[in-house]
Parts: structure tokens; sequence; C-alpha cells
């Protein structure tokens, strides 16, 4: 990577990648810089991708990708247009097929994401926990901070009947058997539609402009207004994708406003780095694999080699 | 942090990268200096601790205090003839 776009804060973020263009909010950065606790008592493991009714169609949520210039993606999608029930079924696996109540001192969900291929979504809950939900569906017309449930289909349910049961819990029919209910109280002010692919992989860059993008400070300040408009801690990055760190930071303005270039005020950014195949030069990586060690000084050609995605 | 919301560098601080698929960045009205006017259609300076001030069009300001704004290109000082005016 040459230096030529001033200096920016960069995540370097382990794990895998499954699709290119990837926006995402890093709850992991947040979740530093608010300390928040691991998530317990949601059990949820990943499943295959979910059926979606017919009636919401092949992407219910028309998320548009907004890819920006080739290798950068911007860090929101679209929120659903239309404040419906049903927008988009959340896959999740309870712990047994007939359901479970989900409650936890941070286990609420409270955002779902969209995958990239459009049919995938994906819980996220407070602490910025991804996990994915199956037969879960939300009703998107939240406004307003305040508690919701969650009301999940239960097995034999369609769509339909969750509606009347959720909006109708106690007409006649309308209850869910107890064991086939899952309601998961969440504070959900409203909808944020976000990329459900994994993380990206030990090639992604990830990127906050500026000198402070990375305080502790802006970090839980950022997050915490995301949590009011979105009901979830998350921070807003930009995500390099094939490399293209340069390209991002000179072509993409939310970036190149923090980064500028030759400012007096452009001093080092911070660069963390994960996992044991991290592209940074040796000698710089952290010693314990897995773990993000900080760069607290400007980013040098040769401090990022170039990523290779999908490897 | 300091001198945030205190400075009067801006109107409104907000983190830039806070963007949507509308190009539209989220504010929030707990970040408005004292004494700015965050109203719909009107024109007021934004900016953090590491970008240049810019001057942005309050599009809409939620009654949860989230304010949508869209921020026009370039440094303030290109848009001083927008500050203070009102689009609507």
């Amino acid at each position: 990577m040459r230096q030529s776009a001033g200096y920016v804060s960069v995540i370097i973020m382990g794990r895998s990648i499954s699709a290119q263009g990837s926006a995402f909010h890093v709850q992991r950065i947040c979740r530093r810089a608010l300390a928040v606790k691991p998530v317990t008592g949601l059990p949820v493991r990943p499943v295959g991708r979910p059926t979606l009714p017919p009636s919401l169609g092949a992407d219910p949520c028309q998320c548009e990708r907004s890819l920006m210039p080739p290798g950068v993606a911007t860090t929101m999608c679209r929120r659903t247009p239309a404040p419906s029930w049903g927008r988009g079924s959340i896959s999740m696996v309870p712990p047994s097929d007939a359901g479970v109540t989900l409650e936890g001192p941070h286990s609420t969900v409270l955002a779902a994401a969209l995958g990239g291929d459009g049919r995938q979504w994906t819980a996220v809950d407070a602490t910025g926990q991804f996990g994915r939900f199956q037969n879960f569906f939300f009703d998107s017309d939240f406004r307003g901070p305040g508690p919701r449930r969650l009301t999940a289909l239960g097995p034999g349910r369609n769509e339909s009947e969750a509606h009347e049961a959720h909006h109708s819990p106690g007409a006649p029919g309308n209850r869910l058997p107890s064991q086939a209910v899952a309601s998961v109280p969440a504070v959900m002010p409203s909808l944020l539609v976000l990329r459900g692919e994994d993380p990206p992989d030990d090639a992604a860059v990830v990127v906050r402009g500026g000198e402070h993008g990375l305080d502790d400070d802006v970090l839980r300040r950022t997050a915490e207004r995301t949590f009011e408009d979105y009901g979830f801690h998350g921070v807003s990055v930009f995500v390099a994708v094939d490399g293209a760190v340069d390209r991002l930071c000179a072509q993409v303005d939310e970036v190149r406003r923090s980064a500028r270039p030759g400012s007096p005020s452009c001093r080092p950014g911070a660069l963390l780095i994960s996992t044991s195949r991290c592209p940074i030069s040796p000698g710089r990586r952290s010693a314990t694999s897995g773990r993000p060690s900080v760069l607290r000084r400007p980013i040098r050609a040769g401090d990022v080699s170039a990523p290779v995605v999908g490897e | 942090m300091t001198g945030v919301t205190e400075d009067r560098r801006w109107d409104l601080w907000v983190d830039f990268h806070r963007v949507d698929a509308d190009g539209l960045t989220h504010a929030s009205l707990k970040d408005a200096t004292e004494g700015s006017a965050i109203e719909p259609g009107r024109y007021v300076t934004v900016g953090d601790e590491d970008a240049d001030p810019a001057v942005a069009h309050v599009v809409e300001v939620k009654a949860n205090g989230v304010v949508l704004l869209r921020v026009l290109p370039g440094h303030a000082d290109e848009h001083l003839d927008l500050l203070g005016r009102s689009s609507a």
C-alpha cells in the first residue's frame, strides 16, 4: 500500500469474508470502547441459508449494495422501504425446535441483516454478536426507542399467523403455543439493514479515517449514536476489498475528509491487526494471534502489504 | 474528547462515516452546539475532531433526535452563503 492519502485508522479484521464489497459495522471496535460484556443466554448456532416466505420475494429488503469505487463499499444499506410486517425472516435456530425465550442482559436481538445474496438475514444483538436466526419475524415498523418483542413463528406457523399473534397476542386462537413461542424483548428504534455475510477475511482492511477515528471517546460516541438511531452499538467503517485502501482513501469523501493528506493535523492513526494471517510486515505482527494490536504511528508503506481477499 | 460540542467550529458534531445508502449522514441533536438551530431545511456547519468543517443541509430531524444531513462537498468556507439559510 502506498502512503498516498494521508493517515487513516486502519483495522484489519480476522475471520473470513464471503462476498466482495463487504459493508458492515464493526461491533468489535465499539465493544472495546464500550466494554460491553459478552453475550450470555443467547445460544446461537449457524444454520444454512434460510428460506424466506414466498411473500417476501427474493430480496425483500430491496437493499442496495451501494458499492462505491470498485472494491469499496458503504457501511449502511438502505432501510426497508415499507413498514410492513414481516419484511425479513431472521434465520435462527433456537436451542430446541419448540422455541425458546431469549432473554439475557445483552442478548436482545436488535437488528437484522441482509446477506450478500439478498436472502440471508443475520441478527445482531446489543453486543454486536452475529447469529443467524430462523423462523423469527420482526416488525419493521419500529419507531422510537422502546422495548419491542420479536415473535417467532414457531413450528407450523406462517407469516400471517405470526403477524396476528404478534399484534393480538391475547386474541382467541392467536396465542402461540407456549412451547412454540420465542419472543425476544428488544429495543429497536429503527431498522437497519446490514450485510450479513461473515466478517472479512484476514486481508480485508477496514478503515476509519482520521487521527481520532479509533479513539475510545469517538467510538463510544458514535456507537451510542448508532444505538439511538438503530438500536445497536455500531461503528461505521469502510472496507477496502481487493487491496483498494489507496483508492478508498483517495476517492471516498467520507474517509478523505478525515484523512487529509498534508494537513498539519494529520497525525498517526491506529493500525490494528488481527490473526496470524494479517497482512502486515514481519516484526509488527501481534504476538498473540487473533488479538489485535495497535500501531500508534503513521501508517507507512510496507506496513500493509497488498491484501488478498478470499484466500 | 474535549471541546466537541463546546467548540463553535461547527453547529453539529458528526461522524462523517455514518452515511447511509441514500448518502445521508446520520447525526444527533445531542451533539449540537448550544444555541445552534438544527431544523429541517437549514444549512448548518458540521464537523469532527479530524475533518475540516463542512456545510450540511438538514434533511430531517426525527422525533428521537436523529438528524439526517446531506453534507455538501468541500470546506465550509465554500458554502458560507448558505449558512443560516433555509431551503424551505
